[in-house]
């Protein structure tokens, strides 16, 4: 009982009210006000915030909040086939190329790999020092028998990493074309960022089999692509707007200035975004393993879920090493590329 | 100078006057709110009657299994752990052999039930589908897959180990791990809704045992040895069995369970059948309500059973509460 | 000197805001600038343009910030589009082309250089020289040959392989207007090109410019807030006021008959003896009374004058023109020239024969 009972009275809604569901559960809480209340005599006087439950107590006609949250999930469900055929063809290649590169960590004998990935090293960044670090990692990583786990966490990563480069790049220049697009894309960037995963994985869940990779895949993709976006955007807005000038005076197009001008230019500010995307894919490893994803993740949740510390200590540890060998590289490769133009500084 | 001093003083005397009236009373109490859907229901039912009826200042604390057992066997609190699974956790039994905690009685007296579950509707497909020789023999029928819990599960254990009994993998079922229970509890829901095959591990008294109709499939029978070895991570000879039902028990550490023995009279009754607690938790489940609504729902409607566990004047408290 | 017209700006407005068709009207009508602003938070950037440019002479636009002249020449490589009027290349409108047409204008009949050089830090001098041929898709080797011809008429051989960031300032001017050259486009814009180098790279540059027109016969349009650089270069000055022309015509007249306050508080402080020539001063007379005088050409300026008088001001002297008598100089006509006047007032009576012989500032 509130004073809304007594505004709904004189409203003359009282019909209307009770012609609705009876009213819904009752809360400990609210039971013992009820016997103060009977105890005191009245109790109508109360005027709570108007919020649809306090307004539901009073007019049963009226949903309460609870309603409305199984509304949407009611609608999610209703347009969850439509959805489905849409979404299905388009996530499938994620798929096939998240199981392509486990497949690959799987088949690929140790030593090949660690070869493999100490040649990459060196190719990106041409030095020794970074090179050796890598792979006193790698080593460390195996000692441990955390190498395999490693292995398949990089191969997440990088699969994701590249997605998210493929797809971010596109949006981030679109954005830095059309303020509309950008003023349209910028609060969906900021709900990517700050959204718990969880929230949009579990409905996700009920679009995509929770076995496909392309669950854990969306998830990471969907989190760290934002730098990769934000950034090309930055990097190609601050290209110098003489520079701009002179190419579209000189009768370039487009798709010329982009190319030969834009994207170049923004390349610093690209690389940097890129730097980010691969150390917020590896932050995102254990809500991935939450929802099946292999690699130290998993050594991750064990020790969470089981109160291993120490498991979940080294596994946790070996994440931050992979995260300092990629900075360090990435860090690196983009120190070759400005030098490359010779000194120039974005 | 004079009136800080006095103020001092009417402080003093107020706390003092407070703290006198609470020991008149059975004082604080630390319980705790487990992280699922029945533990909680038990939690705030409990509390309820122990702040109205026996006039505790109860505390609730938040956790899981694990972690209160470690807590009570560090700090000796908390002072009442409810819906305890001892099949999960071996420390209980060293914790109890060593009298740091008592246990006071079976909060679900039919058992939590452990088992590999398949949908209603696909036994009522299938016939052969509720026994597992069944389901190893046509591994289609249930997508080729099974379920499997996520680690930090003390079923998971067990289940890990009959995979490798009943060899399922070599039978074309293929085992998936989920990362965690919602994944899990999603995927059964997911394909229930639309009617496709599910096979895997659950657990009840669940909500969603309540609302998805599941039929717990025939593992033939059971081996209590057998099963004690399965529930070990280190068992290195994995054995065929159906599973045992787990005893759930409510505990008291050894201190609280000396001090206050009208709140061990409460706690040893209070208790659930898998039924009653299926029941409020598909009410739950369909209402969207939480564990407070669903504890007054319980105390509103099914007073008789409550009555029961309380002692004479503390149930005169509550029936002037609760009509 | 009736050169044909190769770039013409009629009846150009431009007005930025929300709206700036609907307020076209209004400023036609003639509300003021400040009107338009409080009134209708509207800018009128440019108000009724209408200049000539033609071919192979250097136009010169003039005016301090805000008077609207990068906007102008921002309108005539459609980098800005008017909100009325008419831009005409070789009498075809601008800004009835579609975007791909004004793309190949701008890739072959109008090239551009800027304050700031505008070049691209990450490419060398050499691919910055070759831009416009590599923008019209032309091959490789032939791009090159060009490149480094172009750079070593503009005195950088050597330097191909350098980064802009490597060069100083007026280096990296001369690359920039190496890219502009190399394009063969026949209009060339000036953007402030010298504004940002020292005075004495300025002096070098504009030399530069003058000898590479001599032979090049580019349409040049050229804009600057410097009076002393566009008196030095320009054969024709358009001087801008808050988007409005308030005078036109060839550097001396605009010296010697200011049209309003606004141009004479510019002509102020120009030196006038090194720029005022002294075929503008000479006055007609018989050829009897020019043999006896000593003799100066017509191109001199006024300061050499003075020194060849020796101070004196009763002087006079006979004005030659390639070898013709082209009239008397007195020595008291150069002096009072040398005094700011008032506008509106010739400071001194334009020679009558001048006139009539139709004398020209410069050949070229």
């Amino acid at each position: 009982m509130s004073g809304y009972n007594a505004v709904f009275e004189s409203l003359g809604l009282q019909g209307w009210c009770s012609a609705g569901t009876q009213g819904g559960p009752v809360t400990l809480a609210q039971l013992l006000a009820k016997a103060k209340a009977n105890q005191a005599g009245a109790g109508e006087g109360s005027l709570p915030f108007p919020s649809l439950d306090a307004l539901n107590s009073a007019c049963p006609a009226i949903p309460r909040t609870r309603d409305m949250t199984s509304a949407i999930e009611h609608g999610f469900l209703t347009v969850r086939d439509g959805l489905k055929v849409v979404l299905d063809p388009l996530t499938q290649p994620l798929s096939w190329l998240l199981e392509l590169s486990l497949k690959v960590v799987d088949l690929v004998p140790w030593w090949l790999m660690i070869l493999a990935l100490l040649a990459l090293t060196w190719w990106l960044s041409r030095s020794l020092r970074i090179t050796a670090l890598a792979g006193s990692i790698l080593l460390a990583l195996g000692l441990v028998d955390h190498l395999h786990y490693a292995l398949q966490t990089m191969a997440i990563v990088f699969t994701c990493t590249l997605i998210c480069i493929l797809a971010g790049l596109p949006i981030g220049i679109l954005m830095s074309r059309s303020e509309r697009f950008k003023s349209a894309a910028l609060p969906v960037l900021d709900m990517l960022q700050t959204l718990p995963s969880f929230v949009y994985l579990i409905p996700l869940i009920f679009l995509f089999s929770v076995t496909e990779p392309k669950l854990y895949g969306i998830a990471i993709i969907l989190y760290a692509i934002v730098p990769v976006v934000r950034l090309t955007d930055l990097g190609i807005r601050q290209v110098d707007g003489s520079v701009g000038e002179a190419a579209e005076s000189f009768g370039m197009s487009g798709w010329q200035r982009l190319t030969s001008v834009e994207l170049p230019l923004a390349l610093p500010s690209i690389m940097a975004g890129v730097n980010q995307t691969i150390m917020m894919a590896l932050s995102m490893v254990v809500i991935a393993s939450l929802v099946s994803a292999p690699g130290l993740g998993v050594l991750v949740l064990r020790g969470i879920n089981n109160l291993e510390l120490g498991v979940g200590l080294v596994a946790g540890l070996a994440i931050v090493l992979l995260a300092i060998a990629f900075d360090r590289v990435t860090k690196a490769s983009m120190a070759r590329l400005s030098a490359q133009s010779k000194g120039y500084n974005p | 100078m004079r009136l800080r001093v006095s103020l001092a003083g009417a402080v003093t005397a107020a706390l003092i006057s407070l703290n006198a009236s609470a020991q008149a009373d059975c004082g604080q109490v630390t319980i705790t709110e487990m992280n699922w859907a029945s533990g909680a229901v038990v939690t705030a039912v409990s509390s309820f009657l122990l702040e109205q009826g026996y006039g505790c200042q109860v505390k609730k604390v938040p956790t899981s299994t694990v972690p209160a057992l470690t807590s009570l066997a560090e700090t000796g609190k908390p002072d009442i752990l409810t819906e305890i699974w001892p099949a999960v956790a071996d420390v209980y039994f060293t914790l109890e052999k060593q009298g740091k905690l008592v246990r006071v009685g079976n909060v679900l007296s039919d058992g939590g039930q452990d088992g590999w579950w398949v949908p209603k509707y696909l036994v009522e497909q299938h016939p052969e589908a509720a026994t597992l020789a069944g389901i190893m023999a046509h591994p289609e029928w249930v997508g080729g897959q099974f379920n499997n819990g996520p680690s930090g599960w003390g079923g998971r254990v067990s289940s890990d180990n009959l995979i490798k009994a009943f060899e399922l993998e070599q039978h074309g079922i293929k085992v998936f791990n989920h990362g965690s229970g919602e994944t899990l509890a999603a995927s059964l829901a997911s394909a229930y809704e639309s009617k496709k095959p599910w096979f895997g591990y659950y657990w009840a008294p669940t909500g969603l045992l309540g609302k998805y109709p599941m039929v717990s499939v025939d593992m033939g029978p059971l081996d209590a040895d057998k099963a004690k070895c399965n529930a070990r991570i280190d068992c290195a000879t994995p054995g065929k069995t159906s599973w045992p039902t787990a005893t759930v028990l409510t505990t008291m550490s050894r201190a609280f369970h000396d001090s206050h023995p009208d709140i061990v009279a409460l706690m040893s009754k209070v208790s659930f059948t898998n039924t009653q607690m299926g029941e409020l938790l598909a009410w739950q489940e369909s209402n969207k309500a939480t564990a407070d609504e669903t504890a007054a729902y319980f105390l509103t409607q099914h007073k008789r059973v409550w009555q029961a566990w309380v002692s004479d004047e503390a149930g005169r408290k509550l029936d002037a509460i609760i009509q | 000197m009736n050169q044909a017209i190769k770039m013409a700006v009629r009846g150009c407005y431009k007005i930025f805001g929300s709206a700036p068709e609907q307020m076209v009207e209004r400023v036609r009508a003639g509300m003021s600038k400040t009107e338009l602003l409080q009134q209708h938070a509207h800018v009128c950037g440019l108000r009724d343009i209408n200049v000539d440019m033609r071919a192979g002479q250097i136009t010169v636009i003039m005016g301090l910030s805000g008077s609207g002249k990068s906007t102008l020449i921002r309108h005539l490589n459609g980098l800005i589009a008017p909100t009325a009027g008419e831009i005409l290349l070789d009498g075809v409108d601008l800004t009835a082309l579609s975007a791909n047409e004004l793309r190949e204008v701008r890739r072959s009949s109008i090239s551009m250089v800027f304050q700031n050089f505008a070049l691209m830090p990450h490419q060398t001098v050499l691919q910055n020289v070759g831009l416009a041929k590599r923008v019209r898709g032309e091959p490789a080797a032939q791009v090159e040959a060009d490149a480094r011809r172009w750079l070593a008429r503009l005195g950088l051989a050597g330097f191909e392989d350098r980064y802009p960031h490597q060069l100083s300032g007026g280096m990296q001017q001369r690359v920039g207007i190496a890219r502009a050259l190399s394009s063969d486009a026949d209009v060339l814009l000036m953007d402030e090109a010298f504004s940002a180098l020292d005075p004495l790279t300025r002096k070098d540059m504009q030399d530069l410019l003058l000898e590479l027109q001599r032979e090049l016969f580019k349409t040049i349009v050229f804009i600057t807030h410097d009076l002393d650089e566009a008196l030095r270069i320009a054969d024709h000055i358009v001087m801008l006021k808050d988007g409005e022309v308030v005078q036109q015509g060839d550097p001396q007249s605009i010296v010697l008959h200011p049209a309003n306050e606004y141009v004479e508080r510019f002509v102020n402080d120009i030196n006038r003896a090194r720029l005022l020539r002294v075929e503008s001063l000479a006055q007609p007379a018989s050829v009897e009374e020019l043999r006896r005088l000593e003799r100066i050409d017509a191109t001199q300026t006024l300061e050499h004058a003075l020194t060849q008088a020796g101070g004196d001001p009763d002087r006079a002297f006979a004005v030659m023109r390639e070898g013709h008598f082209a009239g008397m100089l007195h020595l008291r006509d150069v002096i009072r020239a040398m005094l700011p006047g008032q506008p509106g007032k010739p400071q001194v009576q334009p020679p009558a024969a001048a006139v009539r012989a139709g004398l020209n500032i410069h050949q070229a």
